[in-house]
């Protein structure tokens, strides 16, 4: 039981809005965990904060033993943390094979200097292998030359997640990655959840279906006004009456 | 027919500027007003190391260059932490920064007297003297300045560079820092700038502060507009295009105080008409907001 990400009193405010309220948590290597809780409880945010988009006003997170709070996002992303977000963001005017290469692409290629030289040959052919195979386990491959918006939005969906694999984290952030998409898309992308857990990669993904939270996730943290108010495995925390209140402002009889 | 070359050269002039601006707006997406500000400090540079050091415009040209862009660097350091308009403004008030410096700085510049005089170009101890022979060298710079922007924009930098432009969110979450990529283009651009700037001023043999007004600095962005954003073939279709057909005004036998009017008429026509039918520029792929 190792802890890959700890979360230590993080408190996030907007204006007069607590979003997070004296947060902590930790998080198991190689797990699955879900958040859940209504609209507004601060579950995107505490997302925000842990990639470093948002910096909390005080509190600490601790990812593989050291402290990222005030990292920039692209240093934490670096480190090893992905993210997918709640409105899917993909590059609209490049290929699908090309967004992919984004994150595929070794960042020592990346520099200027590398850019600019005429003596070397920048061979893209094995990257583009690479992101094909990608591409292949999601059913993708016909789909590689076309912009994302030639995609459905699950397959939109899908292509975001894929770049997120691509970027090879070791904790994944899925910030609703099934709202609004067809239940094949759906098996398929709680089977790359799967996939990635047995890998040895860690899983947090936000959800408002309880079916898949119970059938997919070994623990569920239930977020409320930007408070933990129940944590544990889903069987026990969903049954909660606190949690049900939460969810249905009030207990079923 | 000297007339002609002298319009060709004029056009490889632009060529590099609306190039060198391409990769800042039209591949990364960074709207940028001030460009004519870092040909100004190529085409000073250059011909102060000239006129008060004797030194050969050669080795002007890549000072004013690396001067340029380091200029670049340290305009974008703080400036990049802004976001669209408020960038654009950034970069407006550089290019007039630059303006106000070069024509208020007596001592060094000369002020709005200009600089004249400034020696030409020679090649192997032979002085390049006719306009023909000052195209071949253009077209030369062109053609460098075309094949090392487009290996950049074709390679992984290149990549990084739409990356930002298509969303400033998702590409951090891929692990790219957005500050330092967009510091390495303006360099980049800057320097290409710059060395447009001293190829004018070897070639006019005299430069003042009006040549690089934010006229100027729109101008280029017009050609850009013009030929299509995000392609280097767009902007140098644009430069083309936008400095050849004003000079086509001339034939039509207008006295020449309506043809000047004509030709700032007929930049905002040019730019009204594409908004509305062709948003990307003639071979664009990038529609810009």
């Amino acid at each position: 039981m190792k802890i890959i990400l700890e979360i230590k009193n993080i408190t996030k405010t907007f204006g007069g809005v607590r979003a997070l309220d004296n947060i902590s948590l930790s998080i198991t290597k190689e797990t699955i965990t879900a958040i859940i809780g209504p609209n507004g409880s601060g579950k995107t945010t505490l997302f925000n904060v842990i990639n470093g988009f948002l910096k909390p006003d005080k509190g600490k997170i601790t990812f593989k033993g050291k402290d990222i709070t005030y990292l920039s996002p692209s240093k934490i992303a670096r480190y090893g943390i992905g993210r997918t977000f709640q409105l899917i963001r993909v590059f609209p005017q490049m290929i699908v094979r090309d967004n992919l290469l984004l994150a595929l692409e070794n960042p020592l290629r990346e520099g200027l200097l590398y850019g600019l030289n005429p003596f070397i040959r920048y061979d893209p052919g094995p990257l583009k292998e690479k992101a094909m195979n990608l591409l292949t386990m999601v059913d993708l491959q016909d789909m590689a030359e076309e912009l994302p918006c030639n995609l459905s939005h699950g397959q939109r969906r899908l292509l975001e997640v894929m770049l997120a694999i691509s970027l090879d984290p070791d904790l994944y952030l899925f910030d609703e990655p099934t709202a609004g998409v067809f239940q094949e898309i759906k098996d398929r992308i709680f089977e790359l959840f799967r996939q990635l857990k047995g890998k040895g990669k860690t899983i947090i993904f936000i959800e408002h279906n309880m079916e898949v939270v119970k059938e997919i996730a070994e623990k569920v943290i239930v977020l409320d006004k930007g408070r933990v108010i129940a944590e544990g495995e889903p069987a026990t925390v969903l049954e909660m009456s606190q949690v049900m209140e939460a969810y249905f402002g009030g207990e079923f009889t | 027919m000297d007339y002609f070359i002298h319009v060709l050269v004029i056009v490889g002039i632009y060529a590099i500027l609306s190039m060198s601006l391409d990769i800042i707006v039209g591949y990364t997406g960074i709207p940028a007003l001030g460009h004519a500000a870092f040909s100004l400090i190529g085409a000073y540079t250059s011909a102060l190391l000239s006129l008060r050091l004797g030194l050969s415009p050669w080795i002007g040209m890549f000072a004013g260059a690396f001067l340029a862009s380091i200029a670049g660097a340290i305009f974008t350091y703080p400036a990049i932490r802004l976001k669209g308009d408020y960038l654009a403004l950034a970069t407006f008030g550089l290019g007039i920064i630059a303006y106000v410096i070069a024509k208020n700085w007596v001592s060094l510049t000369k002020g709005p007297m200009g600089l004249p005089g400034i020696p030409g170009f020679s090649l192997f101890g032979y002085e390049l003297k006719e306009v023909w022979q000052y195209l071949l060298l253009i077209l030369f710079f062109v053609a460098i300045t075309y094949i090392f922007l487009s290996l950049l924009v074709n390679r992984p930098f290149g990549r990084v560079l739409k990356g930002i432009r298509e969303d400033e969110i998702a590409i951090q979450a891929l692990g790219k820092d957005i500050s330092i990529f967009k510091l390495k283009v303006f360099m980049v651009g800057a320097f290409f700038a710059g060395i447009a700037g001293a190829l004018y001023a070897h070639y006019i043999t005299f430069i003042d502060p009006s040549s690089f007004t934010l006229m100027e600095s729109i101008t280029i962005l017009v050609m850009l507009i013009f030929g299509g954003m995000g392609t280097l073939k767009g902007a140098l279709l644009g430069a083309f295009l936008l400095v050849a057909i004003p000079e086509a005004l001339r034939f039509l036998g207008l006295p020449s105080s309506v043809a000047a009017q004509l030709r700032q008429m007929l930049y905002g026509f040019i730019l009204v008409i594409l908004m509305l039918y062709r948003p990307q520029g003639l071979i664009g792929q990038y529609k810009w907001r």
